[in-house]
C-alpha cells in the first residue's frame, strides 16, 4: 500500500517540475527598396535614307551597330554606315534578375513603317556584381509606299518603349 | 490531487507518507534553464529584388546565396545554446515555442535543424545541453521597415 502512494506521490511533484522561461531574439533588417534605374545609352540611330525611281516597296534599312552584309538588310539605307542600336543601362540591386522588354508596334508615317524586331519579347538578363546591366536592341524602317514617300523628304520621328522590372 | 489518497490511511501511515514525500522532493533538484547564448541572426537585408518567401536561419550554417531568396545570403547564424541543471542520469522533456509575425516578418523555430520537443539527457555532473534554431521568413515585402525586431522565444521544461 505505502509502496504505491510513494510511487503516486513522485509522479505529482514530477510532474509539478516544470521551468518556462521566455528569451528574447533580436534581429536587425535592412531594407532597400531601391527601384530599378535606366539610362539611355545610346540613341537608335538610322543612316539617312535613300528613296528614289528605282527603290521598291519593301526595302528596309536597319538600325544595327554594324553593316549588315546582306544588301536586302540596307537597301533602304544610303551612304557610309551610321546605323546605330539602341542602348540602356539598367542600374539597381547587384546579381539581381530583370526581365525587359523592347516595344516598337508598327507606325506608317511618309510611307514608311518603323519597328522593332522583337517587338513585345520579353527578355531575362542578371544584373552584374555593380548592379549594372547593359541591353540593347535594334529598330528597322520598311518602305510600305515608295509613291508617298517619295514626295516627302525630311527627318520622320518614330517612337518605341523600353520597360524593366525585376523578376 | 495526487495527496488525496493519503487521506484514507491511518495516522502513522501518513507520516510515513509524508517523510517519503519530503525525500523525494529533495531528491528531485528543481529544474533550471540558463541560457548560455543568444540566438544570434546575422543582418538581414530585404532589396528590392528579395522576394516573399525568403528567409534567414539561425541554424550554425552558412545561409542560401540566392539573394532572391534568401535575407542574409551566404552569412551564417548561430543557435541559441541552452544548460540545463537537474537530477543527473535523467532526462528532460523540453518544448520550444516561437510563432511571432511582426511588421512584415515571422519568426519561427528552424524546423530544420529543431524538434519542437526534445528530450535532453542530464549527466552525471548535473547538466544537460541543447540548443535552438531559427528562422525568419519574409511574408510581406511592403510591411518592413529597417530597425531592429524583437522576438520572443518561449522554452519550458518539464521531467519525464
Amino acid at each position: 500500500m505505502l509502496k504505491k502512494l510513494s510511487a503516486l506521490a513522485i509522479i505529482g511533484f514530477t510532474a509539478f517540475s516544470a521551468n518556462s522561461a521566455t528569451y528574447q531574439v533580436n534581429v536587425v533588417l535592412n531594407v532597400e527598396r531601391s527601384p530599378l534605374q535606366i539610362t539611355q545609352s545610346q540613341s537608335m540611330v538610322f543612316n539617312e535614307l535613300l528613296v528614289n525611281e528605282a527603290s521598291r516597296n519593301g526595302y528596309v534599312c536597319n538600325a544595327t551597330d554594324s553593316e549588315p552584309a546582306n544588301s536586302l538588310s540596307k537597301n533602304l539605307c544610303s551612304g557610309a554606315w551610321s546605323g546605330k542600336s539602341a542602348r540602356f543601362t539598367v542600374s539597381g540591386t547587384p546579381r539581381a534578375a530583370i526581365s525587359y522588354t523592347f516595344t516598337g508596334e508598327d507606325q506608317i508615317k511618309d510611307g514608311l513603317r518603323f519597328f522593332v524586331p522583337g517587338s513585345g519579347t520579353t527578355r531575362t538578363v542578371a544584373l552584374d556584381t555593380n548592379g549594372e546591366v547593359t541591353v540593347s536592341s535594334s529598330g528597322a524602317i520598311e518602305l510600305v509606299d515608295k509613291d508617298i514617300a517619295i514626295n516627302a523628304p525630311g527627318t520622320k520621328t518614330f517612337s518605341y518603349d523600353f520597360v524593366a522590372a525585376y523578376q | 490531487m495526487y495527496l488525496l489518497p493519503l487521506l484514507t490511511i491511518n495516522s502513522s501511515g501518513l507520516e510515513r507518507a509524508k517523510s517519503i514525500l519530503q525525500a523525494s522532493n529533495q531528491q528531485i533538484a528543481p529544474v533550471s534553464v540558463n541560457i548560455v547564448s543568444p540566438m544570434v541572426f546575422p543582418t538581414l537585408y530585404q532589396t528590392a529584388a528579395t522576394k516573399e518567401g525568403a528567409f534567414c536561419s539561425a541554424n550554425g550554417k552558412k545561409n542560401k546565396r540566392n539573394a532572391k531568396r534568401s535575407l542574409c545570403p551566404k552569412m551564417r547564424g548561430y543557435p541559441a545554446e541552452f544548460e540545463i541543471s537537474g537530477n543527473p542520469k535523467t532526462y528532460v522533456s523540453i518544448q520550444l515555442d516561437a510563432d511571432e509575425y511582426k511588421q512584415g516578418l515571422k519568426f519561427s523555430i528552424d524546423s530544420k535543424t529543431t524538434k519542437l520537443e526534445q528530450r535532453v539527457r542530464i549527466k552525471k555532473d548535473g547538466f544537460g545541453t541543447f540548443f535552438a534554431g531559427g528562422v525568419i521568413t519574409l511574408q510581406d515585402t511592403q510591411a518592413t521597415s529597417s530597425g531592429e525586431y524583437a522576438f520572443s522565444l518561449y522554452v519550458t521544461a518539464l521531467y519525464q
